[in-house]
């Protein structure tokens, strides 16, 4: 498995991004891993970093979130990415499953869905079809 | 179904496991405190997001009946339907007390 260089977790519960920072740590599979707490962190950061930084491969982007959420994070994200050449896989992780929001978000350019809790297992499977 | 399946989190040591559990009863705690003020008051937007925060960290965690009961509170907030908060209320807060006790009987967290 190749490693990837940075992925994001956003998600405004402390919870989940702890123990998937830690999945994702213990399976050694990113060289960085970088939380958010809502959608506006994450594009504040995407904003601020330069080209000498390291690529952001993988985000995974939970929907409902205070402050920005995940379908604005997503139009935000794409606003900037006009000016970008990188390609970033989001995945969306959330514990809703409403065919409505999939809809919506699919149409932002998401292009996973998972359903939450993040497993060993999915992120195998991610990988296989995005990076081997 | 078990009060709570740490299945999700068997890539972890026990002093991790421990931490994660830790971080959830002091979250959960505070978001259960919070939505029952909210419940009081039907602002169903804010129930949801908060309800909806409780769903994710509970199946994060394998607190599946937590999970459940926060799920149908996030439920009928979408759908502004009246919500019976005393009932809820207790029915989460029994949930997450079993889930409390199983911890601490279990010595999970040490």
């Amino acid at each position: 498995m190749n490693k990837l260089k940075r992925i994001l977790l956003i998600d405004d519960d402390f919870v989940t991004n702890f123990i998937n920072e830690n999945l994702i740590k213990e399976m050694g599979i990113a060289e960085e891993i970088l939380c958010f707490k809502n959608g506006k962190e994450a594009i504040d950061f995407f904003k601020n970093r330069d080209s000498s930084q390291p690529p952001i491969d993988l985000v995974f982007l939970d929907l409902n979130m205070p402050v920005m959420d995940g379908f604005q994070f997503m139009e935000a994200y794409h606003k900037l990415e006009k000016k970008s050449t990188s390609e970033v896989i989001v995945a969306m992780l959330t514990s809703s499953s409403l065919e409505k929001e999939k809809e919506i978000a699919d149409q932002l350019g998401v292009q996973e869905h998972l359903n939450k809790p993040l497993t060993k297992e999915k992120i195998n499977q991610l990988f296989l079809k995005y990076y081997s | 179904m078990p009060i709570l399946n740490l299945y999700n989190l068997k890539e972890f040591d026990s002093a991790l496991i421990s931490q994660i559990l830790s971080i959830y009863i002091t979250d959960v705690t505070k978001d259960i405190e919070r939505l029952s003020e909210l419940l009081k008051s039907n602002q169903h937007e804010e129930i949801r997001r908060l309800a909806h925060k409780i769903v994710g960290a509970s199946k994060t965690v394998g607190a599946t009946k937590v999970a459940e009961i926060a799920e149908e509170i996030e439920d009928k907030a979408e759908k502004k339907a009246p919500i019976n908060d005393i009932q809820f209320i207790k029915s989460l807060n029994g949930a997450f007390n079993e889930v409390k006790e199983h911890i601490y009987k279990n010595d999970l967290i040490h």
